[in-house]
């Protein structure tokens, strides 16, 4: 008896894990994704959010309703495949989407974070607009570069992209590198991450950004997949 | 008073003593096999695949007439275990597939000559020699290589292996109750032939047995061919589940089930020449009874064993008899415990208090039975372990080794509480009185032990179903490379981005650094520490087998000084040396060896 107890007790031990309890579950809305989107607290001390409305001002404008798949690649000439650098879903009412960073952006500031979430109607329309998302993704090539615009977004981009998969979301995390031309910026290059990640009926976005100096390593992988652990598990 | 709390603290320090000694040796042998494990070769017991023809990411002028795939063992596939799919995903008609040249480690299908140019996904889902199933895919293409190409999606339904697992516990419970249960009716306890709940127990061994096998049976067929559970009664699935050999196993094990049943009622029968031995005849025939239970007793884990984890990789001379005979000692052990707790130990309802029957001769015989068996279990279960898991990393990385540490957590909480039974049979034994003699609360307090064992072995047996259906740790378990090598001195006078190269070094990580796809992480530094970067690097995969040409590796640039071979193809475990060209100049490039074994 004392061994079923002991039994009895690993058992309630194991589902008893000390995880936070989710704040919602499936289906979600467009209001209960939003508990699963990063917030300045989240983020660290200094940080703030507000929504990005302003989408025309952008130096690579992509429709506030979409869902990244290639960022830059449409400033780029010589990328050498036809690619999309965002979907716009059909059928799925999106948040909007919002940046969450520090008030000054720098190489020792916070990152920015520019994130969203499209809400559908079933789980199959996310679904099938999540195979749209990743085909699209996958032709985005794995070098390109921007000659001529802004000098924020002049320079050589490498791109690379894995699966990944977070308390049950599914999705890839596609990790880009600018570095500007050395005559520009010889010190400092761009680290981004783009998580897009689905599970029953919707699709979630996260940008991530830093500036780091050249001769460090990029740890923004690393970094938001360690804070969307955090943020995703908020949506059971 | 005092002799008698002396005594007791002896008692328990004897026992203190032997439990102490029994963990030593275990750790001792696992310590010394496992260390020897890591000087020797690997063994791998799920089947992967060696080569392709063509070969992953070919590309072809004129379509093949057929595909080729080699493994490292005999497999086993019918129909529908390959597929061919086209850019869209679309089922392409395909030839019966067969093996090459009578090689039981290949298979052959043949294309269509009608395939137009584009690529192609040549999906494969086949069944190993330990009877599980492995599957994966490569791609080639005609012409010109399509922009993409399909995905290939494992459509098998999740509730197939949960059956199977299901079936597979059911037959180990069932072969415990029948050769356990049936021993211990038989043999160790006279009164168990007349007993209507023993023979009962045992029966139901038989029929959780049968039903288990004939599970595994039905589900085998769609668990191989990735369907869902309205397979089981397909006649062609059956039909290829039967010419394997697992379906040999499954069909001779349910023969012998029958057989072993005939035995067991001509054993428990009213007029059994078992239990009346008076006449020449009928000890003779109780004599072949008994020689008949036997011999269907030991053939039966070895239904398991020939078709299992046990008949694959290295040793298998000696894994097989040592896991027939680990499955042995656990079905008479827990079998034998069983019957022992419903129909000696514990009250049942309608009969007598557990006072009026006798614990002898039943309890102290199944004491020294379960003796022998812990002593058999441990033997053979630290053999198998140290065969199935090879490395301590294994034993906490992967699946299988995690199960097997919560297994042996049950197992040793069971070898507590029957050290505890064991101590109740010899200090009461010595009682001229007898076991019988025992006090109310001494044999309430046995009963709590063995209700213990009972649901302690139950779930050491459910970990073991789950236990076989998991790839062993030695074939899931590959530890990342992570190694750093020097940048050889000739570069140090490299100049532009490179000038910062002298002293510096080049670090390399490769996960999962297994075969198939694998993703290399290469940092360039500089003897301070900071990423370097050059102008390219390239890369290709040498094997030690100089046979074997060296594989080209697409290395792409990240941020500066890291570099990243995002796909790269590792055809087979061993010893490996990636190569990284390192251009440091628009007219100097050097050369750097990384050796890894890929596991």
């Amino acid at each position: 008896m004392t061994a079923a107890g002991m039994i009895a007790l690993c058992v309630l031990a194991g589902c008893s894990n000390g995880a936070p309890q989710p704040l919602t579950k499936p289906p979600y809305t467009v209001t209960s994704i939003r508990s699963g989107l990063v917030s300045p607290s989240d983020l660290g001390k200094g940080a703030t959010e507000f929504e990005d409305t302003d989408h025309a001002s952008h130096v690579i404008y992509t429709p506030p309703n979409s869902i990244p798949t290639c960022p830059y690649v449409q400033r780029s000439e010589d990328a050498k495949v036809d690619v999309q650098p965002a979907i716009e879903p059909v059928g799925g009412n999106p948040t909007g989407r919002f940046i969450v960073g520090p008030q000054r952006v720098g190489p020792s500031s916070l990152p920015v974070v520019t994130q969203g979430a499209v809400v559908f109607q079933s789980p199959s329309l996310a679904g099938g607009t999540m195979d749209t998302v990743v085909a699209e993704s996958a032709k985005c090539p794995e070098a390109f570069s921007v000659l001529g615009g802004p000098p924020s977004v002049v320079g050589a981009y490498k791109v690379g992209s894995q699966p990944i998969e977070m308390d049950g979301w599914k999705g890839f995390a596609q990790h880009l590198v600018h570095t500007s031309p050395p005559e520009m910026n010889a010190d400092t290059y761009d680290d981004l991450v783009t998580v897009v990640v689905h599970k029953a009926n919707a699709i979630i976005y996260v940008g991530y950004a830093q500036i780091k100096a050249v001769g460090q390593r990029a740890d923004t992988d690393e970094k938001v997949k360690a804070l969307m652990t955090t943020t995703l598990a908020r949506l059971g | 008073m005092t002799g008698g709390v002396h005594l007791a603290g002896r008692s328990r320090a004897r026992l203190i003593t032997r439990l102490a000694v029994v963990a030593i040796l275990v750790a001792c042998g696992l310590v010394a096999d496992l260390v020897s494990a890591a000087v020797t070769h690997p063994a791998y017991a799920h089947a992967y695949l060696v080569e392709t023809s063509p070969v992953d990411g070919q590309v072809l002028r004129s379509p093949p007439a057929d595909v080729r795939l080699s493994f490292n063992e005999a497999v086993s596939f019918n129909q529908r275990s390959f597929q061919l799919l086209d850019v869209t995903g679309k089922k392409l008609a395909i030839g019966a597939p067969g093996y090459v040249d009578g090689k039981a480690n290949t298979a052959r299908v043949s294309l269509p000559a009608s395939l137009v140019e584009g690529t192609y996904v040549l999906a494969w889902r086949i069944t190993s020699a330990d009877s599980h199933v492995v599957s994966g895919a490569f791609s080639f293409s005609i012409g010109r290589p399509s922009t993409l190409a399909a995905p290939v999606e494992d459509d098998v339904s999740p509730a197939v292996p949960v059956v199977d697992a299901v079936g597979r516990a059911l037959a180990f419970l069932g072969l415990a109750l029948a050769l356990g249960g049936g021993l211990f009716v038989a043999v160790l306890w006279p009164a168990g032939r007349d007993d209507r709940r023993a023979r009962g127990i045992v029966w139901s061994g038989f029929a959780a047995l049968t039903a288990g096998t004939v599970v595994v049976l039905l589900v085998q067929g769609p668990y191989a061919a990735g369907t869902s559970l309205t397979g089981v009664f397909d006649p062609e699935l059956l039909g290829a589940t039967l010419s394997t050999r697992l379906g040999h196993a499954l069909s001779v094990r349910l023969l012998i089930v029958l057989a072993l049943g005939v035995a067991f009622w001509i054993a428990v029968r009213p007029s059994s020449s078992l239990a009346d031995v008076r006449t020449d005849g009928a000890r003779t025939s109780g004599v072949g009874v008994a020689g008949l239970g036997a011999a269907c007793a030991v053939a039966l884990p070895f239904t398991w064993t020939l078709a299992d984890h046990a008949q694959t990789g290295e040793q298998t001379w000696l894994a097989v008899p040592a896991t027939s005979l680990h499955l042995l000692a656990m079905a008479l052990w827990l079998g034998g415990l069983i019957a022992l707790a419903a129909c000696v130990l514990l009250p049942g309802r309608g009969r007598k208090p557990t006072g009026a029957i006798s614990l002898e001769p039943a309890l102290p015989r199944f004491s020294t039975l379960a003796q022998i068996c812990f002593a058999v279990i441990a033997v053979t279960g630290v053999y198998l372990a140290w065969r199935q898991v090879g490395t301590w990393g294994a034993l906490g990385g992967t699946d299988f080794g995690r199960l097997l540490l919560g297994k042996l957590a049950a197992v040793l909480a069971v070898v507590g509480l029957a050290a505890g039974a064991r101590r109740f049979v010899r200090r009461r034994g010595r009682d001229p009185l007898g076991l019988d003699a025992a006090p109310y609360t001494a044999v309430r307090r046995l009963r709590h032990s063995v209700a213990g064992e009972v649901v302690l072995g139950v779930a050491v047996v459910s970990i073991t179903a789950v236990l076989v259906n998991t790839a062993p740790a030695r074939t899931s378990y590959a530890p990342p490379v992570h190694t750093t090598v020097p940048i050889p001195t000739t570069v140090a006078n490299a100049a532009g981005s490179a000038a910062g190269l002298g002293g510096g070094s080049v670090e390399v990580k490769i996960e999962p650094a297994k075969p198939g796809s694998n993703v290399a992480d290469i940092y360039i530094t500089g003897r301070n520490g900071s990423l370097v970067a050059v102008p390219e690097v390239s890369g290709a995969l040498e094997s030690r087998d100089r046979s074997v040409p060296a594989l080209p590796v697409k290395v792409s640039a990240a941020e500066p000084g890291h570099y990243v071979a995002n796909s790269m193809s590792i055809p087979y475990p061993g010893e490996w040396v990636l190569r990284l060209d390192i251009r440091v100049s628009d007219f100097d490039e050097t050369p750097v060896r990384v050796p890894f074994t890929a596991h």
